[in-house]
């Protein structure tokens, strides 16, 4: 091969490495082909997901919650979360619910304190469970309460985000209120005994 | 026929040739090429003193730790407040219950803009106390605690939401063969946010010590009701 077609296949290789750049890089794609599929939706609407229909009940607040086993008190405030899960197509086991506080910030509900009170749901099946969050006052007037499927990793899935309708005073209320809330088991049943 | 005499022309005559226009390149291309890099050694370092490149390193190392002082540990503010050592607390238990907590009582404040859990666990650590039941960790002398509490309930501070300013307790259990210490080395460490080299996902990762010091523990002041902060 003369080195003029030489040259010339070396240059061909270059410019078709830096278009494939230039198209990969063109775009912000990145975030988009991240992002879970958000469906919006407020307290008492029914939000329609792939794999299941939730409803988010009216929060309560305080400064301590009373679960299962413990009287809990944190230094910010406490906010419980009604949510009937009605599963589809086959029985599901949500895996992330998570308060985005008006700080931006993303509070889980996936341990020992903030923690996500809920079993499997049988398709068809209302289940009624609750989130449990605590988080900074400051944080919590206009939050949002997010709920998917996947624990991990929720790209490229359905994701509730539904507007908690708190308020100001909503959260002065809660905040200087010591009385627990009652954190009910997970259960098929609307009313627990 | 006989084979043609090879082209006795050899590189350094090539090299020569071309820079026969002026007499400093031409001894510069006589020279070896070892000469040539110790040359261009002598220059970069010569280049980089004139911008401090000469000046002696100061040893980096991790900053004194002292009780009640505030250290910045991404992702946390973690302020240890006193050490104290226990026979029992409520809601926690021991392997055995001859062992006893050595506890650092502290105040943390998750500053990411998410939950956090096993990161607070590799930030506060032990170095060199007697009897301690957890393993060092890996190539360290450096021991995490066993568990992390609330004080307010003693529930096990998981997950960690940003923005709290937590009152909590780092609990070390001790065998209760060896005495209790007198004093103890604390070592806080810091979390760098970067992509795993593997899965390419963002986490706090490498924690690094970047403050040490050695504290004086003393026993609780009423072990039997759990009030391992007083």
């Amino acid at each position: 091969m003369s080195v003029g077609r030489r040259a010339g296949a070396t240059l061909m290789v270059l410019a078709a490495l830096a278009a494939g750049r230039a198209v990969s890089t063109a775009f912000p794609l990145d975030d988009r082909l991240d992002a879970p599929f958000v469906q919006s939706g407020a307290v008492g609407e029914v939000v329609e997901l792939r794999y299941a229909s939730v409803t988010a009940g009216d929060p309560e607040g305080s400064r301590r919650i009373d679960t299962l086993d413990a009287l809990l008190e944190s230094p910010g405030i406490w906010l419980v979360v009604p949510l009937t899960v009605v599963a589809k197509g086959e029985p599901r086991l949500l895996g992330y619910a998570a308060v985005r506080g008006s700080d931006g910030r993303t509070y889980r509900a996936d341990g020992m304190r903030s923690q996500f009170v809920r079993s499997t749901a049988q398709p068809g099946i209302p289940h009624y469970g609750s989130v449990v969050v605590e988080l900074p006052p400051s944080a919590a007037a206009g939050a949002q309460l997010l709920v998917s499927l996947d624990g991990g990793d929720q790209r490229g899935d359905g994701m509730a985000e539904i507007d908690l309708g708190i308020t100001a005073a909503d959260v002065e209320q809660w905040a200087a209120t010591l009385a627990p809330v009652d954190v009910p088991w997970a259960s098929d049943l609307a009313e627990q005994p | 026929m006989p084979t043609p005499p090879r082209d006795a022309t050899t590189y350094r005559t090539r090299v020569r040739r071309a820079v026969s226009r002026g007499t400093v390149t031409r001894r510069l291309a006589d020279q070896p090429l070892r000469n040539l890099g110790v040359l261009g050694a002598g220059l970069v370092l010569a280049s980089t003193a004139a911008f401090g490149g000469l000046e002696p390193v100061e040893a980096a190392g991790p900053a004194p730790f002292e009780l009640g002082a505030q250290v910045t540990a991404a992702p946390f503010e973690i302020t240890v407040d006193r050490a104290v050592w226990v026979d029992e607390l409520p809601g926690v238990y021991l392997l055995d219950d001859s062992n006893r907590w050595l506890a650092l009582v502290a105040t943390v404040v998750n500053t990411h803009t998410e939950s956090l859990g096993y990161e607070l666990t590799e930030a506060v650590m032990l170095v060199g106390v007697e009897g301690l039941l957890r393993e060092p960790l890996e190539g360290t002398a450096a021991v995490v605690s066993s568990e992390q509490s609330v004080l307010a309930d003693g529930s096990r501070l998981s997950p960690v939401q940003p923005g709290l300013p937590y009152e909590m307790v780092f609990l070390f259990e001790q065998d209760g063969s060896v005495p209790p210490p007198t004093e103890v080395t604390v070592q806080i460490a810091a979390h760098t946010w970067r992509a795993d080299s593997f899965d390419g996902f963002f986490s706090w990762l490498d924690p690094t010590v970047v403050a040490e010091g050695t504290v004086p523990i003393r026993p609780a002041v009423d072990s039997t009701d759990g009030e391992a902060a007083s």
